[in-house]
């Protein structure tokens, strides 16, 4: 298992990233993208953890788009 | 982390409507309407399935449409959306430095021979100056609507929020106060209003006007019921989860409080800071690491712009882009425009708000407090 529970760069990017690529994903999408790219397997928790927190990003971020859900906002 | 929400009537109440045969159009969405005025002590109280679409009514009701400017503050976009419902054009008034609500003095400031109306948003379980806000629109002759999405139960100045405007509304979907999973409650003491409301919301055969279907069921008002029966003792333990999350805050001086002025309750939804850490030679994205690594739902930056910046109201994606309301509106006469700096507090605010869930146990938020506290050590130590 890898370890989402610290904010890195190199991660928020690639979620970033995958959400921007599959346009309205779930959680659990971007779960099972994380481990396929990057071989990056992480409990669901803590995707969803991570994911948000990057709410918190700019210029790119993270937003709800209904129930477990989600795009990627470029606010630049 | 949360209170059992649902561990009162809500299955007897559900059974009751099972039973009835009728799930719409039976007797508790009218219960759930008697029950909530009385408790507001207000003449009307109307359900419908959300509280954007009682926006969208209000909006209506208050004569709000094509040409008309209405006027919002910028923290959230739900009023301004639900005005382009109704073809009106938003206008932004800014918010104050200290509590992040609607400033009176913004409010009249933008107020043009087109302005229908306006609504003000109590921001996660705060007021607003209601009473000022009112008299700018009372001397202005406009309608005041209060989104009180985040203010259930929330006393303000000797009455609750919601009924110092015209018309108050309220939210019930997952996350607020009170819920039925989505739904929402409009009140006012104007019949005239209360008619207008109800004319978009009970749509039937031959309608007068333009409606549509935003009724609650009464699936829905069965657990809204029991939920009323007993959101003030939530709110009652919300508010000691605050007082945790708040003396953290007091403690720490580069870090601003909310501030709750003379006079105004507390209703906690969101609880809510300012990061002033620059100031003081502390890092942001070292606090926001921080923050975290404690393992709760911190979120930093909320928004990070106002809602007036977002795309759908920066170009003209609205009705099949062909430009209404916002964009060479030929109904429209005003001459306001959409571009930075239109509220420059809210613009320096919202990349500095540090948010939480308040709607949480005591027993939490001690330990929220507790992780907040090694956090603000973390970021000061670099």
């Amino acid at each position: 298992m890898s370890d989402l529970t610290k904010l890195t760069p190199e991660n928020s990017e690639r979620i970033l990233d995958i959400v921007a690529d599959l346009g309205r994903p779930t959680a659990a999408q971007v779960q099972a993208e994380l481990a396929s790219r990057y071989g990056l397997k992480a409990p669901l928790e803590q995707v969803v953890r991570y994911m948000e927190f990057l709410r918190s990003g700019f210029p790119r971020k993270l937003a709800h788009a209904g129930p477990d859900h989600w795009v990627m906002v470029d606010l630049g | 982390m949360g209170i059992d929400r649902f561990d009162g009537k809500e299955i007897e109440y559900l059974q009751e409507v099972l039973a009835s045969g009728r799930l719409s159009g039976g007797q508790y969405a009218r219960r759930l309407e008697e029950a909530f005025a009385e408790a507001y002590g207000v003449k009307h109280a109307i359900v419908a399935n959300s509280a954007m679409s009682l926006l969208i009514s209000a909006w209506y009701a208050a004569g709000a449409g094509v040409g008309d400017e209405v006027i919002c503050d910028p923290l959230v976009q739900f009023h301004a959306i639900a005005a382009l419902w109704q073809n009106a054009h938003p206008v932004w008034a800014d918010v104050c430095a200290d509590t992040w609500l609607m400033d009176p003095a913004s409010l009249r400031a933008n107020i043009t021979p087109h302005t229908k109306a306006a609504c003000v948003t109590n921001l996660w379980g705060l007021p607003a100056e209601l009473d000022a806000l009112r008299q700018v629109a009372d001397e202005a002759g406009i309608v005041l609507i209060e989104d009180n999405a985040h203010a259930m139960f929330l006393p303000y100045k000797g009455k609750y929020a919601g009924l110092w405007g015209h018309i108050g509304v309220f939210s019930l979907c997952q996350g607020k106060h009170m819920t039925t999973g989505d739904g929402g409650i409009a009140v006012t003491d104007d019949d005239a209003l209360a008619e207008g409301i109800r004319s978009v919301i009970g749509f039937g055969e031959s309608p007068p006007n333009l409606a549509t279907v935003f009724r609650m069921t009464d699936l829905q008002a069965a657990v809204g019921l029991a939920q009323l029966e007993k959101v003030r003792a939530y709110i009652a333990e919300y508010q000691k989860s605050y007082a945790h999350l708040a003396a953290v805050v007091e403690e720490c001086p580069w870090l601003q409080p909310r501030a709750i002025r003379e006079g105004c309750g507390n209703s906690p939804y969101i609880f809510s800071f300012l990061f002033r850490g620059d100031e003081h030679g502390v890092d942001l994205e070292t606090f926001k690491a921080a923050l975290f690594e404690t393992g709760d739902t911190w979120n930093v930056g909320f928004t990070q712009v106002p809602a007036y910046k977002y795309r759908f109201f920066q170009v003209p994606v609205a009705y099949q882009s062909k430009g209404c309301p916002l964009h060479g509106c030929p109904y429209y006469k005003g001459s306001y425009e959409y571009k930075d700096g239109l509220c420059p507090t809210a613009e320096a605010i919202l990349p500095r708000l540090v948010n939480h869930n308040c709607m949480i146990s005591e027993e939490a938020a001690k330990g929220v407090a507790d992780r907040l506290r090694q956090a603000i050590a973390k970021a000061e130590a670099g």
